[in-house]
């Protein structure tokens, strides 16, 4: 770290004064501050940004995208599971299953295992895409594998699948007959993905 | 990437996030962590120093 590159980071002296080899420093520390600015600190965050760093910047003016990120983690919001899937989820975690008058044995559909072996909420995502083969979902859970396939079981273009997430803030977006990503309409919050695209947020609370 | 932060002292990385991350100025930082600006500079300098090695991912 040169005193020149410093001044240029305090925006003491421009690029053009420098000279090429730190104008390459500068150009590198410019990058890996943006890709900082860029990627959203998630639920995998250091255990530090919520600590101090987050009340400093709680105490300033909100502007900055950590001031953001932090907003949206500190509000609650709405997690989009159906009421049934609820009972479902509680119903498997206690070992009861409520059957149906009728029924002498239910199958619950095996959820596509993407959150390793701590499944802790089920999410329904859905994707209405008439005409679509194939609709999978892909995001940071998955290390952006597309490996969720969604199923239109009434063949009404309405793709849907329920995964188990691990409480958190996740990015995805769906992959529409393997080639063409679609970000979800239907989302709460969105995320610019760097590449000119927008991701969707999904925040999953702890199940009560 | 936010674990590369990791290297730095705690200070340095409130510092370096609040600076660098946030676009704070060296005024605004200073007062909120309650320090002078000389400090906040040498501070900032440290953490930029820290940093260097995760610098080369970038080049």
């Amino acid at each position: 770290m040169t005193d020149d590159l410093d001044r240029y980071l305090d925006g003491e002296v421009g690029a053009d004064g420098l000279s090429a080899s730190t104008r390459a420093h500068a150009e590198a520390w410019n990058r890996m501050v943006e890709s900082f600015r860029t990627t959203a600190p998630s639920a995998v965050a250091p255990a530090w940004l919520e600590q101090k760093v987050m009340a400093d910047i709680v105490a300033l003016p909100r502007r900055g995208a950590l001031a953001r990120a932090l907003e949206w983690l500190m509000n609650p919001t709405p997690v989009r599971v159906s009421p049934l899937t609820t009972a479902l989820v509680a119903a498997a975690f206690t070992g009861v299953l409520l059957l149906p008058p009728g029924r002498t044995e239910v199958a619950l559909p095996a959820p596509a295992a993407v959150a390793g072996v701590e499944p802790v909420v089920y999410v329904q995502f859905v994707l209405e895409a008439p005409g679509a083969r194939s609709v999978s979902l892909a995001g940071d859970f998955s290390d952006w594998e597309a490996s969720v396939t969604l199923a239109d079981q009434n063949e009404d273009g309405l793709w849907a699948a329920r995964v188990p997430v691990r409480p958190g803030v996740y990015s995805y977006m769906f992959l529409v007959d393997g080639t063409e990503w679609q970000t979800d309409p239907r989302a709460e919050r969105y995320q610019d993905d760097g590449f000119g695209n927008r991701n969707a947020v999904l925040a999953v609370a702890a199940s009560q | 990437m936010w674990n590369a932060l990791d290297a730095l002292t705690p200070e340095q990385r409130e510092a370096f996030v609040l600076k660098h991350v946030e676009g704070r100025s060296y005024e605004e930082i200073a007062a909120v962590m309650d320090l002078s600006v000389a400090s906040l500079k040498m501070r900032i300098h440290r953490a930029r120093h820290a940093l260097r090695g995760l610098l080369e991912e970038y080049a």
